[in-house]
């Protein structure tokens, strides 16, 4: 599946480490607001010894703490749940149900390879807004209270044009025999036949592979120049350290860590991300992007240590802090009383909403490509890294429509 | 061919890791003699602790390196000493199942130590590049080839060479010849062990800066290719170690270049190939019987298959209240997955409880299952109910599969092979790409392929009409789960007491036996394998909607079916009491989501304290593994054994206040006696009836008849006859060809020549069982009783009928029968009335040799082959015996043909003997004549016969 794929990509899904959910209020409603207060709650893993995102609730905290300072959402103050997803399966279904018990108005930002948590919300009728869509069970990206507003599990069709873009002409793939590479491997194919690039060879390693020297001569040997990566971020690296400046190479923006990156040095500025969102550092084009650097520094100044500029990351900081600012606007349509049901009622009607930093999103359209329903925005960008600077910087203002490139790239030859 | 060249270059780094690997394997086979199944997991520990070590603790490669070497050692060492140690004198089964306890031990504590953060090694190895045959080849490639050819080289010539490394050889071969010599053989297995795991330590060293995703299970499933690697190498060439492992490397690579990349639709081929090779050595080269040198090994005790009604229903009525009434929804699909998991296990009961058929793959048939009823639903919209069906006999086909190296391999090996099997189902079968059709009306057609939906949507589901959707309906489907289990756990109940769970007991306890008595040894593991399956499938199917039911699409390659479940099932079976119905509930609850997990968690809350106490589930497999150990210490009962002994215990305290109790248990045991020896039996003890007797008189005679093994001639073209009623004695000095006479004869060892026929008819062509059921019975030296059943069983499962309806119909009644005529006559004949109802371990010896007698006797044999029956018994023991064999004989009208050391017994009951030397026949006639031949006294006896007269050959 794409969003098992995904999930083997980014390695997101923690496993072994565990616990269960636990968690807590992060954030008391300010004194200002004249209604009842409403929890929106955030479930994530933090403090694990496997993936973790400290710096996205710190993101969900400071755009709590911003909506708090506009008045809460249509009066009610908001208050914020973390619940801490353990990257555990039993956490993560702990987690949904006290979402539910405690009748959460919505769950946003959610981050969990492991699952369990849509059903339980959609019988309790309570929208997930922004979740990363990483789960192994897929169900964040085609359950009908889940509002994706990340792109990334599309990034294999991006990927060959942004290769293209950085001098590429003939491209490889490198992925596992696994089930959920397929899905990744396609999109990548499509999206080279989109931009007319030949992709030769489609290598699928064994996921126990140890060495990806052989790998490497293959694209090499066939003349590949560019390279798609659905691969672990251990083998990417891999890759790379093997394919040296014989190739250029392209994965989604997160897969690879900034430590990695730098590690590899110079062959680290051969590599394109595909990203669904501006680089921090275009604040100066975007005024929701100045918008959010303020809230977090705010956050930052009241002694959250996990809102530090230093942790910041396009893709996961700049999703939870969009998820909130979805839940208070759409929140703020809410016809009648403020109710869970009436907020996913709502999102359900909701066309054109224009979040700026994304182009605007119509939820009453899913996505037509079976199994990611849920994934209302479809445009990606392009970053890469610059390894001099030790910064991921935007690779223009281009954007990428991915349904386009993949209805371009299924198209049969005239 | 360039091509070729550079790739085979190229596969050598893969090809010097499976052999550094695999020469870790193979020096604790070769020093402590044990089958390391823990191996892949200790070498994904030496990558966790050094990736850590670098990272976490901020420490430079080569100290890391080091340290990361001396820990796995002592890792290897500890577990030696404290687990393996006590073990010494175990079947290397048992120590083989112990090491899967160090596996889930390892693997639990990286899991909480490292978690399954994804972690980065700079690289030990100088980093460069050459090209060679137009292929760009890194320099670190040839570096860690050269060190692991360094370190194999090295164990070689210590093994070759040095005293040491030759004793350790020896140690493993005869530890008390060793012993006698002064080398400790606990000294060496511990130093085995501790360079065996320090090779381990090397390979996660060297394999960390690959890039390999640490956190995956592969890591641990890399002893596959390495047992393959030893098992080319027979488990003791270091060179062919280093051969074998770079040839894997190379087929695996050249077939994933040649033919997955070209070829998508072989996708896991070229992870197939380890299985090949597991395959070839142990099944081609495999016996359908095992030979008489096999090890009969020690099997986990026996549940009786009892059930309580009362008790039963009282549970269920208890568990159903609290699903329905009282449990919160996540409680309760605890309970569910409880009874999922105890399905699962109570196939394994079946297989390995029962029939003594070691698994590592029991997750294969249940995905296939699951596999197979899924994709019905989501391609042609079956109803779940028949394609449930379907896939449930798709099990029963794999099962079917597995069976087949079982004929030909067993215990350990058959370990090895259904690992090997396990691990490529999951390559070939569950992680493929599937896909389903895309919903009707759907735009997602101009997006070609994309459009049909990944995985198998099955939508929302019902089976009987209760929806399969832990969410929307948790009490229904825990209902139909704990309903089905229980249903399942009563027909294997069934099994356990109903004479085709005897046949299943006797294969376990002894092939040759179980063959010797007409059981159908191929019938009977053919049918282990296939009801094991299917509940399996069962199992397997109802789990993947209880964990993909809610999403409505399933996705078999999320590792629910991976091999290293596989063990965790087995091991938490193990656990529970594999033996034992029961047994299976109680391993199920030690499985992460089930029962045990949400006890810990209560627990863990209420304790409260430092963090780890709180999160007290997370330590449930790494207890696992502890207790695991520990049961293969001991009988190995598991938890449903020690439950069973308290529960006993504690009604024995109850009932010691009902004065009536014992005469009320007297009466009933009376009651029972007399239903079972209806047919005579109870007519008397120590006289033998007269008649009549169901005995169909045949003559047995042997014409020409060779054995040959390899080259040696053990039989050389003998003739014998044996009329009914008389006996014939064997007689010749050990290594004379005397059993292996006895073996060929019965089936258990194949003639080369000659002719064997009974009442005249030729039996050659008849397997061993089928002799029996012609006529020809036997003991054997060694007794081969069924050890963990009772006199009555071992009675009742010589003299069952042989049909196979009792397969079935034994499922869903085993109602006691009376014995046989012929069983009843001889449980009073060999006077065992009074030891029906124990064990048979609980006998003395010369108890035990009687009954492994009887029991040959009910079968109804026309022909008795009695191999050595008076080794062990006192003279007054041996002279009853004679007295009972002589009547057999002389008022049952049975042919029998005893081979034995002892003068007195031949003299005193045989008509004729026949003298055995080197194979041949060198004398036959009456016991004084032989005695008196000049040829026998110098080839066998040495002097005068009457001086032996009262002593056996061991005081001649």
């Amino acid at each position: 599946m794409i969003v098992a794929g995904l999930g083997v990509v980014l390695a997101v899904a923690g496993l072994t480490a565990c616990g269960h959910g636990g968690g807590g209020a992060d954030s008391s409603p300010p004194a200002g607001s004249s209604g009842a207060p409403v929890t929106v709650m955030i479930i994530a893993p933090t403090g694990t010894a496997g993936g973790n995102y400290p710096e996205m609730v710190a993101a969900t905290r400071a755009a709590v703490r911003g909506v708090n300072a506009r008045g809460g959402i249509k009066g009610h103050p908001v208050q914020l749940v973390h619940c801490n997803e353990n990257n555990d399966g039993s956490a993560a279904a702990a987690c949904a149900k006290q979402a539910a018990d405690t009748g959460v108005l919505a769950v946003v930002s959610e981050t969990s390879g492991t699952g369990g948590i849509m059903a339980t919300l959609a019988k309790a009728g309570i929208a997930s807004v922004g979740s990363a869509g990483v789960s192994a069970d897929g169900s964040e990206l085609h359950s009908p209270i889940s509002f994706v507003l990340s792109p990334l599990v599309m990034f294999p069709a991006v990927c060959p044009a942004l290769l293209k873009k950085i001098g590429a002409g003939h491209l490889g793939m490198v992925g596992y025999d696994l089930s959920a590479s397929d899905r990744l491997l396609i999109l990548g194919q499509v999206g080279a036949k989109a931009v007319g690039l030949p992709v030769s060879p489609v290598v699928r390693v064994p996921i126990t592979t140890n060495d990806f020297t052989p790998t490497v001569t293959r694209l090499t040997a066939a003349g590949a120049d560019g390279t798609v990566m659905v691969v672990t971020e251990q083998a990417a690296v891999a890759v790379m350290r093997g394919g040296g400046g014989r190739l250029s190479y392209c994965h989604a923006t997160g897969a690879i860590s900034d430590a990695s990156l730098e590690q590899l040095g110079p062959v680290a500025g051969r590599l394109v991300e595909a990203t669904a969102y501006p680089e921090l550092d275009e604040a100066d084009r975007f005024s929701e992007l100045r918008r959010m650097r303020a809230e977090l520094d705010a956050e930052y100044n009241s002694g959250d240590k996990d809102a530090s500029a230093a942790l910041w990351k396009s893709s996961t900081s700049l999703n939870g802090w969009l998820s909130v600012q979805v839940v208070e606007k759409i929140g703020n349509q809410v016809p009648g009383e403020l109710t869970s049901s009436a907020l996913l009622a709502q999102l359900g009607r909701t066309t054109n909403l224009d979040l700026q930093l994304v182009p605007p999103l119509d939820f009453t359209r899913p996505n037509p490509i079976p199994g990611v329903e849920r994934v209302f925005n479809t445009t990606l960008r392009g970053a890469r890294w610059d390894s001099g600077g030790r910064r991921h910087v935007s690779l223009g203002n281009e954007t990428y429509q991915a349904l386009d490139i993949l209805a371009a790239g299924s198209r049969p030859p005239r | 061919m360039t091509n070729l060249l550079g790739y085979a270059l190229l596969s050598l780094g893969t090809g010097a890791l499976y052999a550094l690997v695999a020469s870790g394997v193979v020096v604790i086979a070769r020093g402590a003699g044990v089958i390391n199944f823990a191996h892949g997991a200790l070498v994904m520990w030496a990558a966790y602790f050094f990736s850590a070590a670098q990272e976490n603790w901020g420490l430079p490669v080569a100290p890391a390196g080091a340290l990361t070497v001396v820990v796995t050692a002592a890792i290897g060492l500890a577990f030696a000493v404290l687990a393996m140690r006590p073990l010494r004198g175990a079947s290397p089964l048992i120590r083989a199942m112990a090491t899967l306890g160090l596996l889930i031990i390892v693997q639990s504590v990286a899991g909480l130590c490292f978690g399954s953060r994804v972690r980065s090694s700079p690289s030990v190895l100088p980093a460069g590049e050459l090209t060679m045959f137009g292929t760009t080849i890194g320099v670190d490639l040839f570096v860690r080839l050269a060190a692991v050819a360094v370190v194999i080289a090295v164990l070689w010539a210590f093994f070759r060479f040095t005293t040491v490394g030759l004793a350790a050889t020896a140690v493993v071969d005869n530890p008390r010849a060793a012993a006698a010599v002064g080398w400790s053989p606990d000294a060496v297995a511990g130093a085995a062990w501790c360079v065996g795991s320090a090779l381990a330590g090397l390979a996660g060293v060297l394999l960390a800066p690959l890039g390999n995703p640490l956190s995956s299970p592969s890591l641990i499933m890399l002893v596959v290719p390495a047992l393959a690697v030893a098992l080319m190498a027979r488990f003791h060439s270091l060179p062919g170690v280093f051969a074998g492992g770079l040839a894997l490397g190379l087929v695996e690579l050249e077939t994933q270049v040649g033919l997955v990349t070209a070829h998508p639709a072989w996708t896991g081929a070229d992870r197939v190939i380890p299985l090949i090779v597991i395959v070839f050595y142990l099944v081609v080269r495999g016996h359908g019987i095992p030979d008489r040198g096999h090890i009969v090994a020690r099997h986990p005790e026996l549940g009786g298959g009892r059930i309580h009604p009362l008790a039963l229903g009282m549970l269920l009525a208890v568990a159903l209240a609290l699903i329905w009434f009282v449990l919160p929804s996540d409680w309760v699909n605890a309970v569910g997955a409880n009874a999922l998991w105890a399905l699962l296990m109570v196939s394994l009961v079946v297989l390995v409880g029962f029939a003594g058929q070691i698994c590592l793959g029991q997750l294969v048939p249940a995905g296939v299952a699951a596999l197979i009823t899924g994709r019905i639903v989501a391609s042609w919209h079956w109803p779940l109910v028949a394609a449930l069906v379907v896939g449930v006999i798709g099990a029963v086909a794999v099962g079917l599969l597995f069976a087949l190296p079982a004929l030909r391999t067993r215990g350990l090996q058959l370990a090895i092979v259904t690992l090997g099997i396990g691990a490529a189902a999951d390559a070939i079968l569950f992680q493929r790409g599937y896909h389903s059709p895309p919903p009707a009306g759907t735009a997602a057609t101009i997006f070609g392929g994309l459009g049909s939906p990944e995985g198998t949507v099955v939508g929302t589901q019902s089976l009987f009409g209760i929806e399969l959707d832990t969410i929307d309906n948790p009490d229904g489907f825990a209902t139909l789960a704990l309903v089905v289990f229980t249903l399942v756990a009563l027909a294997v109940a069934n099994l356990r007491r109903g004479r085709a769970g005897r046949r299943l007991i006797a294969i376990r306890a002894d092939e040759r036996a179980a063959a010797a008595l007409g059981i159908s040894v191929v019938g009977a593991k053919l049918y282990a394998f296939a009801l094991s399956a299917a509940i399996a499938g069962l199992g397997g199917v109802l789990y993947v909607f209880y964990e993909y039911g809610e999403v409505g699409n399933i996705n078999y390659g999320a590792g629910t079916f991976a091999p290293f479940g596989s063990i965790m099932l087995i091991a938490f079976a193990v656990v529970g009491g594999i033996g034992w119905v029961s047994g299976s509930v109680a391993g199920a609850t030690l499985v992460v989501g089930t029962l045990g997990t949400r006890v810990a968690m209560v627990v863990g809350d209420l304790l409260g304290g430092p963090g780890w106490l709180v999160h007290l589930d997370r330590f449930l497999p790494l207890a696992s593994g502890v207790v695991l150990i520990m049961i293969m210490n001991g009988p190995g009962g598991g938890i449903a054994a020690d439950n069973a002994r308290a529960i006993h215990r504690a009604l024995a305290r109850l009932g010691s206040g009902w004065p009536d109790r014992p005469a009320r248990a007297a009466a009933s045991r009376r009651r029972r006696l007399a239903h079972l020896l209806a047919s005579g039996g109870d007519a008397g003890e120590q006289p033998v009836p007269v008649q009549p007797v169901p005995v169909r008189p045949a003559r047995l005679a042997v014409a020409g008849l060779t054995v040959t093994f390899g080259a040696m001639t053990a039989v050389r073209s003998i003739d014998l006859a044996v009329e009914p009623g008389e006996v014939v004695g064997l007689i010749g000095p050990n290594g004379a060809g005397k059993t292996s006479l006895i073996d060929a004869i019965s089936g258990h060892a194949p003639a080369a020549g000659g002719v064997v026929t009974l009442g005249g008819t030729p039996v050659d062509r008849l397997g061993a069982p089928r002799r029996a059921r012609a006529g020809i019975g036997r003991t054997f030296q060694h007794l081969a009783l069924f050890e963990d059943l009772t006199v009555l069983e071992n009675i009742q499962a010589a003299s069952d009928p042989r049909d196979t309806r009792a397969y079935l119909t034994n499922l869903l009644s085993a109602r006691e029968r009376p014995l046989p005529p012929m069983a009843a006559l001889a449980v009073g004949a060999f006077g065992l009335r009074d030891d029906l109802f124990r064990t048979v371990s609980e006998l003395p010896y010369g108890r035990r040799r009687l009954l492994s007698v009887a029991r040959a006797v009910a079968a109804a044999p026309s022909v008795l082959l009695l191999d050595e029956p008076c080794a062990g018994l006192d003279q007054t023991e041996a002279a009853q015996l004679v007295r009972l064999l002589r009547r057999l004989a002389d008022d049952w009208g049975l042919a029998i043909v005893i081979n034995d050391h002892d003068m007195s017994v031949i003299q005193g009951v045989c008509d004729r003997v026949a003298v055995i030397d080197i194979g041949r026949k060198i004398a036959e006639g009456r016991p004084a004549e032989v005695c008196g031949d000049p040829r026998v006294q110098a080839a066998y006896l040495g002097r005068p016969v009457g001086e032996f007269e009262g002593k056996g050959l061991a005081g001649a």
